[in-house]
This record gives structure tokens, C-alpha cells and sequence, in this order.
């Protein structure tokens, strides 16, 4: 009996001969939904000779396998900085220019690769567990109380920019020992590093992007420098702490650094999977009923609103090593693209899976990743949603989508809202 | 196949035929069995697939390391000296006739 030779990632199908790149960049979950009808086999050739994964099987596999790490900094910063995508000649910046951008790219945990990936990425994920967020919640309840009084005032109010943007930059700051004005300003801000996930970029979109990014690694930097000298900072105690017993090369620089990098998760992207779980509840009258007259569904709400509407809808792996995977022969040094937007809406796992469903079992979702790359502030990101959601769907209050037409970002990695107007008002229980 | 059974928080049990060498997690899930989660595929990297292990077992099985010990301390149901993320736990022979109770909360 012969084997079969496994197939190398040249030879598989071509993302390109299934669809154009303005097409794939012009609205990424509608791109992934027609690419399961039109690539016949689960596994991909991307640009680059990456590896383009799509199903959920597949994603979660290779997400677990140690062979299949982190897309490191420097190539991330060569991607931003010189990859042509088809969209025109890229104009090379000047180092000068791109300083804080390398800076948040090197110490991210996301980029980070073993032997330093795990304890990195564990100086996170213990102040982030469940039962170590608890006391985090009072502050997020008394923030999304303040923004429904404010909300309730101006009767019609953008949850982009008016709530959860507000909520989320608030509440890390809060927690980060900053004030309510570098609140304001990292909110601010974020306008900026949105262009961080555009798949391509003007030279202007590039320099407001390096820009932004700069100011923002020295606002927060330097906010959490200050807090943590100040001794009284639990948070960043604890952080600092295992920081300092860290002792591998690529280490973050300092504790500011390290949270200025990595909480840029916790001031942007639970923001947007507020939005994106709130426009599709209130666009679902019956769920939105439901959770209403039963708050414990907020959980549901959750994680049905960031399967359909997952904040990454992809993210860039590297193999480590050479791996063979169902027959694909992946050889050291491929880009591993995953397409979680494509995993989330798998049918071979979620019934009907573009459609919203409360009920739905909460296990196989890729919005977070996997493996030993799971977001480590996922169960952060969930509990202040929740509190929000709770808040917003009390029963006193009615809150309600504007007639208006809803327009995700394109050219995007990132699932997100313009603005979501929406009306606030006491009605009485 | 060692017989295991699965003991969730409100006392329905499920006994499940585990092949050996899988997790302890992966065989819960063959079975459908509900409240392991298992959100990370294995790697103790979540806390989702927490459960209060046999003690009659427990001198027998590999000791947790310090990253699930650390996972552990964070999970939300509370921890007890029989501890154990499910996927870290290979299934073997001697395993038949194991209890593992499953907490009421893994998220």
C-alpha cells in the first residue's frame, strides 16, 4: 500500500482564482460566507504562499497545535510598512516615523513566541480570570449606570462613540490608575489606530495610523509609569511583579510598555464587541424580549453576538516548524492566516449559522482565537459586556436602533460600526 | 476502554467508554458530555474544562504544572485540592471506574 504524499500549500487552490481582492476586502463576513460555497476544499493558498484557513475544525486544530505560533513583530511591521497588496506603490516611512509602531508591535503578547510566549502571556491571563475580574465589576456597573444617565439626558445618543467607546477607555483607565481626562484622550485616539487593521492603507492613513499609534504608546505608557510609582495599584503591582521575574530575550521593556501594548485590546476592541453584540440584539425584537425579561441571557447574547459579529474576523499565525496537517504539507515559515469570521459561521458546526439564535450552545466559537494563544482577556471583555447589557436592558429602560443605514468599516480586519444612533428612554416597568 | 464517569454540578451522571490516550477533556466531549468546555483545545489555556478529580486517582496522575496551577486559581468555581483541567489529564487503563464531578460554572 502507498501513501499518499501530502500536499504542499503551492498547490493548494488559490484565494485569488475564487475571488478579487477588492471583493474579499470590501465586507469580510459576507466574503467568507460565499467562500464556503466557492472553495471546495477547506484549506486555501493565500497571498504570499500563506495558508488561508476557514472552517472551524480546521481553525481550532491548527490554533492548538504548538507548532503553529505567533506572527512575530518584525514581520507584522514589514507587512505595514512595505507588503504591496495590489493597491499602489507602498512608500517606505521613515524609521523616526514608525518608532511607536514597532514599540506596540515588539511587546505585544501576540507576537511573542516560546520560550518567552507563555509567560508573557501569563502575566496577563492571571489577573484576567474569571475569578480574579470580580472585583473589577463594581466599577464597570457605576460606568455603565453614569453613561445611561448621561444617554437618558440627550435622548438619542451614538453607542459608538457615546457609550461603549466612553464605557470601555473609562473603565481601563479606571482600573490602570489613569485619569478621566487620558480617558478621553485614548478615546480619542482610537480613531487612529482603527487604520492599524486596515488591510491596505493611503500614505496618509499610514502617517495619521503612526502617528496615533506613537502618541498613544507615550499617553498610556507613561499614565501607567506614573501609577505604578505611586505603589497603591494593585493591578499593576501584581503585572510589574511577574514582569520582573521574566527573564527571556524580546522581554517587554517596562511595565508601561507592556500594558500601553497590550490593554490596547481592553480600551478598542471590547468597545467594539459592546457595539456589535448590542446592533445585533436590538436588531433581534424577540431576543431582545427575552433578555429583557431574563437577564442571565446576557451571556448568550454575548457569545451569539460575537460569533456573527466577531471584532478580529482574522488574525496571522506562523508556523514554526514543518507540520503536516490532513494531508497539507506546511512548511516552516508559512503565514497561517485564520479566518475566525469564516470559522464562526461554519456549518458543519453551528446550525443555521447565520442566523441569530439565543439558545445556542456556547462551545466551538473561534471570536477569541485558540490554543495557547487565546485571548487571555476574553473573560474581561465577556464580564463587561455583560454588566453593560444588563444595565442597558433593564426593564425601566427602552433603548432602540434610529432608522439608519448601518455600515461596517471595509478594507477591514475589524468588524466594526461608523456609529450606531440609537434612542434612550425611562419607560415605566 | 476504561469506563469513566462524568458527575455535573446537579448530579446527572454519564458514563463514557474513554479511549486510552486521549484527555480526560476529549473524551467528555466524544460524549457529549455537558459543562466541559474545553475552549482552547487542550492547551491549559482557558479553564474551561475544570473538574474535581476521583481522589483515589489522584496519586496515580501526572502532578499539574505551574501554568495549570495558575489557570486553576482563576477558574470560577472554586477550587478544591482535586483540581485538575480535564486536558491535561491522559486517560490510561487504570483509569476505569473514575468519578470526575464537574463544577457548575466554567465561565
Amino acid at each position: 500500500m502507498h501513501s499518499v504524499p501530502p500536499t504542499p500549500v503551492t498547490e493548494l487552490p488559490a484565494l485569488e482564482d475564487l475571488f478579487t481582492f477588492d471583493e474579499f476586502s470590501r465586507d469580510f463576513v459576507e466574503a467568507a460566507r460565499e467562500l464556503r460555497h466557492r472553495a471546495r476544499t477547506s484549506l486555501l493558498r493565500g497571498p504570499e504562499n500563506s495558508l488561508v484557513v476557514l472552517r472551524n475544525r480546521d481553525a481550532r486544530a491548527l490554533a492548538a497545535n504548538p507548532q503553529v505560533g505567533n506572527m512575530p513583530a518584525e514581520i507584522l511591521f514589514w507587512m505595514a510598512t512595505e507588503m504591496d497588496l495590489g493597491s499602489g506603490p507602498v512608500t517606505k516611512p521613515e524609521p523616526e516615523q514608525t518608532a511607536g509602531f514597532d514599540r506596540f508591535l515588539r511587546n505585544q503578547v501576540f507576537t511573542s513566541n516560546p520560550p518567552l510566549h507563555q509567560p508573557n502571556r501569563n502575566i496577563l491571563a492571571r489577573q484576567l480570570m474569571p475569578r480574579n475580574i470580580l472585583p473589577f465589576a463594581p466599577l464597570a456597573e457605576r460606568l455603565a449606570q453614569e453613561l445611561v444617565e448621561e444617554a437618558l439626558e440627550r435622548q438619542q445618543i451614538d453607542f459608538v462613540h457615546e457609550f461603549a467607546g466612553r464605557y470601555a477607555t473609562r473603565f481601563w483607565a479606571g482600573q490602570l490608575g489613569m485619569t478621566r481626562d487620558e480617558a478621553t484622550h485614548v478615546q480619542a485616539l482610537m480613531e487612529e489606530m482603527n487604520l492599524t487593521f486596515l488591510l491596505t492603507r493611503s500614505p496618509e492613513q499610514s502617517e495619521q495610523m503612526f502617528s496615533g499609534v506613537d502618541t498613544y504608546m507615550d499617553v498610556v505608557g507613561e499614565a501607567v509609569r506614573r501609577a505604578w510609582a505611586k505603589g497603591d495599584n494593585e493591578l499593576l503591582h501584581a503585572m510589574a511583579a511577574d514582569l520582573a521575574k521574566l527573564d527571556i530575550e524580546g522581554k517587554p521593556e517596562d511595565i508601561g510598555t507592556f500594558v500601553a501594548a497590550n490593554f490596547f485590546d481592553g480600551f478598542h476592541t471590547v468597545a467594539v464587541a459592546l457595539v456589535n453584540v448590542f446592533f445585533r440584539l436590538l436588531g433581534n425584537s424577540a431576543a431582545h424580549a427575552r433578555v429583557r425579561a431574563e437577564p442571565s441571557l446576557v451571556t448568550n447574547a454575548f457569545h451569539e453576538g460575537t460569533r456573527l459579529e466577531s471584532p478580529l474576523m482574522v488574525s496571522q499565525r506562523l508556523a514554526l516548524q514543518d507540520i503536516e496537517y490532513e494531508g497539507v504539507f506546511i512548511p516552516a515559515g508559512t503565514p497561517v492566516v485564520m479566518v475566525w469570521a469564516a470559522a464562526n459561521r461554519d456549518p458543519e458546526v453551528f446550525t443555521d449559522p447565520d442566523d441569530y439564535h439565543l439558545d445556542r450552545p456556547v462551545q466551538h466559537g473561534t471570536t477569541f482565537g485558540g490554543g495557547a494563544h487565546l485571548c487571555p482577556g476574553r473573560n474581561a471583555a465577556r464580564m463587561l459586556t455583560e454588566i453593560a447589557l444588563t444595565t442597558l436592558t433593564a426593564p425601566d429602560l427602552d433603548v432602540a436602533l434610529v432608522d439608519h443605514e448601518h455600515a461596517w468599516v471595509p478594507n477591514s480586519l475589524m468588524r466594526h460600526l461608523t456609529e450606531l444612533p440609537v434612542t434612550v428612554r425611562r419607560v415605566s416597568r | 476502554m476504561p469506563l469513566i464517569r462524568f458527575v455535573e454540578a446537579d448530579g446527572t451522571a454519564h458514563t463514557v467508554d474513554a479511549a486510552v490516550g486521549q484527555s480526560l477533556k476529549q473524551a467528555a466531549l466524544d460524549h457529549l458530555v455537558p459543562g466541559i468546555i474545553g475552549d482552547c483545545g487542550g492547551c491549559a489555556s482557558c479553564g474551561t474544562c475544570h473538574a474535581y478529580v476521583d481522589e483515589k486517582f489522584l496519586p496515580s496522575l501526572p502532578p499539574a504544572d505551574g501554568n495549570e496551577d495558575m489557570i486553576l486559581d482563576g477558574v470560577p468555581a472554586a477550587r478544591a485540592h482535586n483540581s485538575r483541567l480535564t486536558c491535561q489529564i491522559p486517560v490510561t487503563d487504570d483509569m476505569s471506574g473514575m468519578v470526575v464531578h464537574i463544577p457548575d460554572a466554567q465561565l
